[in-house]
């Protein structure tokens, strides 16, 4: 069995910029139209939320149970993926996804999802050329989330009680 | 009908006099001697326009463009720029806004909207790919730009749209109005709300489902990670502070140059700038960076005040220009009134360069005695009275009072009004002030501020490169190592100028964001070439874009002469040839006017314009592909040489 990866999101980070988006329609359709793109970011300026949707690849996941021709079915790695020819676009998947994950191609008629791009999500690439060190989009193993997670908590004490306490180096 | 890859290959009209919408195929000379964007505006308006036209009438068109690259993965991609005739200069009025707007217009499968005639009541235009419609907007007249965002988005049923409206000050055609997208994105120069309030046009909103095509999509990928990293290696230090700071970081950097506008700009260095600098603003205001679309620098931070008498503001893109605005030029030291009143600006749909140009042109006037408390209705505007300024702000937008009708004309004409020497301490080119950067510590800057054809203006060259670039790069890419000093007025500041201006009008047609291409050479000549071959397929070379800047910027050229510019509108306002500086690095310095007639000549010449009148020939004119201009311009009596 290969090794499992999924997308992580910092929604605290991601600025808007939709070059996910962006460079995933051009990826997956070779146009840009982020209305053919499996990341999708809503952004509201004014109260600074701006939060990417994608799909999670759920261990269980409600689409591929909702899928009522079997179009859609997990690989070796853990990726949920939709088989375009099987699928007869009645949607039952896109009401099921509890992120809103999944979207609807307005050309072909059918529901698209990420497929994490067989292994290399241009997503990520990407969005981490942009922000070389405040990470919005981190491609992580399952199993490495709550280290993740740990890490972040911990950096955040660290910053509190460096704002208290001066701890800079001591200079002679 | 061409294939069009970048381009969208329509352009969309809509006419607000008979609510008719017609499409047209975009020409494909458009596409490749004009590029896109500010190009194709510029054109347009010069091809439609009649001398003269009053820019509130019916007549005048408001042109919404995006060009080839805009809404592609091209980094910074996400502007488009809005032109018209501008009521503030009288000329040429163009303004360029980041956001999502121009994509989603791309998206929706159109290069530009040109909105022509104007509406008997309040309407906003509804598209969604290939359906438009004009819809009645009674509801949304007099509100603000972000509730009438939200109330669009609520019509709409998708918070994924992008709105570009405007506020009450373009509804009351006040001089400084901007038209605001994505609550908080300005294409604030020129007055253009203005002109979108006279149309009675509070919005346009747009879904884009289409998309673009591009001719090589692999190699638009490369091109993205190519040139980020070129940003990243040759423009570390930028990349690096721009990314974390955004704009106002610039508050400390042109303190240190001496260049930060001081009192209405009489002074260089603020005594209290450090009340304004990055350290007060990070991390206690903002909570998180924003950005355009398609954007790897994301300046723009979100701010928040929690506590204190401006508690629960929110903003985004709060910037410089609101920093020197409503600091340093009016002698106020609270960040939390600067980011306030920035907030407030968007709000009204106003600019704040504009707008906090005239509020310190009266700030002036009062402690000089021209302007007296019965003119400003009460309020008093000593230097450094914080507690009027947000007042200002709102009476400037409605035309409240005296004060209010005086604000909303812009500095030049409401000192033209009052008279009494009012018109020395209007710091405005052509009738608009341009960004804050003094002239006397920057050359080149200052030399661009007076010949740029949109009135006073930093951004049509964006000149950080003066002190940037080396010697060694400004000889290879210039052609002159002479321009590299910003103290220095050598002739040779014509020729940064000139190539500047170039680089800058290839960034506005392509549609990126300038900040993208700053400090390393490479991203201005070898960037826009490669993004657009990558985009357009077309087999674009450096002289070609060159060229079409040059053409470009002599047709401007060509619309200000045909309303009654010429060489004698090229002149800074006089406080900078008089006034030394007192303090700072910039101490003693005042603009040479001596000196100021030899760099004119010498920029008229590289440009191939009369160097007597600042009109361009008709043999540039015609090298340029422009024979027609130069008849039209032959039978006004406005061509060098015949009936000058």
């Amino acid at each position: 069995m290969g090794e499992r990866y999924f997308i992580m999101v910092d929604y605290q980070r991601c600025t808007g910029c939709k070059l996910c988006e962006t460079v995933c329609s051009l990826t997956k359709t070779g146009t840009v139209n982020p209305a053919k793109s499996r990341i999708r970011v809503i952004v509201k300026p004014h109260i600074g939320v701006d939060v990417p949707i994608l799909c999670y690849h759920c261990e269980d996941p409600p689409c591929l149970n909702a899928c009522p021709v079997g179009a859609m079915h997990r690989d070796e790695r853990g990726v949920v993926i939709i088989d375009e020819e099987k699928c007869i676009g009645c949607k039952a998947c896109i009401m099921q996804c509890p992120f809103g994950a999944i979207f609807f191609d307005p050309d072909k008629r059918v529901a698209i999802k990420c497929d994490l791009c067989g292994g290399d999500p241009a997503c990520v690439k990407v969005c981490n050329e942009a922000f070389p060190k405040d990470k919005v989009l981190t491609y992580v193993k399952p199993k490495d989330v709550a280290k993740w997670k740990m890490l972040m908590r911990v950096k955040q004490i660290e910053e509190s009680i460096l704002k208290t306490y001066r701890a800079e180096p001591l200079v002679r | 009908m061409p294939e069009w890859y970048g381009w969208a290959g329509t352009i969309l009209r809509v006419n607000l006099t008979d609510k008719t919408v017609k499409k047209e195929p975009l020409p494909e000379y458009l596409a490749t001697q004009f590029i896109g964007g500010r190009g194709f505006n510029s054109k347009i308006l010069f091809d439609h326009l009649r001398p003269g036209v009053d820019p509130f009438s019916p007549e005048n068109l408001l042109i919404f463009g995006a060009g080839p690259c805009t809404g592609t993965l091209i980094p910074c991609s996400g502007r488009f720029t809005i032109s018209t005739k501008s009521p503030v200069t009288g000329g040429l009025g163009d303004a360029n806004s980041g956001g999502h707007f121009g994509p989603q217009m791309k998206w929706a499968g159109y290069d530009m909207i040109r909105v022509e005639g104007k509406a008997e009541k309040p309407v906003y235009v509804w598209i969604e790919d290939d359906n438009v419609e004009i819809r009645d907007a009674e509801h949304l007249w007099g509100l603000d730009t972000w509730i009438t965002t939200n109330e669009i988005i609520k019509d709409v049923g998708d918070p994924s749209i992008s709105v570009a409206c405007i506020g009450p000050a373009g509804e009351n055609m006040v001089a400084s109005a901007a038209i605001i997208n994505e609550y908080a994105r300005a294409a604030a120069k020129c007055g253009v709300g203005a002109v979108m309030g006279s149309k009675k046009l509070k919005a346009v909103a747009v879904r884009g489902t289409k998309g673009i095509r591009v001719a090589d999509p692999k190699g638009v990928v490369d091109v993205y990670f190519k040139y980020v990293r070129i940003l990243k290696e040759e423009d570390e230090w930028w990349y690096n502070n721009f990314s974390k700071y955004g704009t106002p970081m610039f508050v400390d950097q042109y303190q240190g140059l001496g260049a930060l506008p001081t009192y209405n700009w009489s002074e260089g260095v603020f005594e209290k700038a450090d009340e304004l600098g990055v350290e007060k603003l990070y991390p206690k205001y903002v909570k998180k960076k924003r950005s355009c679309f398609a954007c790897v620098l994301h300046c723009s931070p979100f701010i928040l005040i929690e506590e204190g008498p401006y508690a629960g503001f929110t903003g985004e893109g709060v910037e410089y220009e609101a920093f020197t605005g409503f600091g340093s030029k009016i002698g106020c030291a609270n960040i939390e009134l600067v980011l306030a009143a920035g907030t407030m600006c968007d709000r009204y749909g106003i600019d704040y360069i504009s707008c906090a140009e005239v509020i310190a042109w009266a700030f002036e006037c009062y402690n000089r005695g021209i302007l007296t408390k019965e003119d400003t209705d009460g309020l008093d505007l000593t230097w450094g009275n914080e507690d009027v300024v947000l007042e200002l702000i709102r009476r400037l937008a409605y035309r409240e009072g005296k004060i209010g009708e005086l604000l909303a004309l812009g500095s030049r004409k409401a000192a033209q009004k009052i008279g009494k020497g009012a018109e020395y301490y209007s710091m405005t080119i052509k009738g608009q002030q341009p960004g804050s950067m003094d002239p006397r510590v920057l050359a080149a800057w200052g030399f661009s501020y007076a010949v740029g054809n949109r009135g006073g203006d930093h951004l049509r060259t964006h000149l950080v490169c003066e002190y940037m670039f080396t010697p060694e790069e400004m000889e290879k890419y210039v052609g002159t190592a002479a321009a590299s000093d910003r103290f220095g007025w050598h002739v040779a500041k014509a020729d940064l100028v000139v190539w500047s201006e170039n680089m800058r009008t290839i960034s506005n047609c392509m549609e990126h964001c300038t900040y993208f291409n700053r400090g390393a050479p490479r991203l201005y000549v070898e960037f826009p070439v490669d993004a657009l071959r990558a985009v357009t397929g077309l087999d674009w070379t450096y002289e070609k874009l060159v060229e079409c800047a040059h053409r470009i910027i002599t047709l401007e050229r060509a619309f200000n002469v045909r309303e009654g510019f010429s060489r004698k509108d090229d002149y800074l306002p006089e406080r900078f040839y008089k006034e030394p500086l007192t303090k700072g690095p910039g101490r003693g310095k005042v603009v040479p006017r001596d000196h100021w007639e030899k760099l004119l000549d010498r920029y008229y010449t590289l440009r191939g314009w009369d160097t007597k009148t600042g009109w361009p020939t008709r043999e540039t004119l015609e090298k340029l592909g422009l024979k027609y201009v130069a008849d039209q311009l032959e039978e006004l009596g406005k061509l060098p040489g015949k009936g000058a």
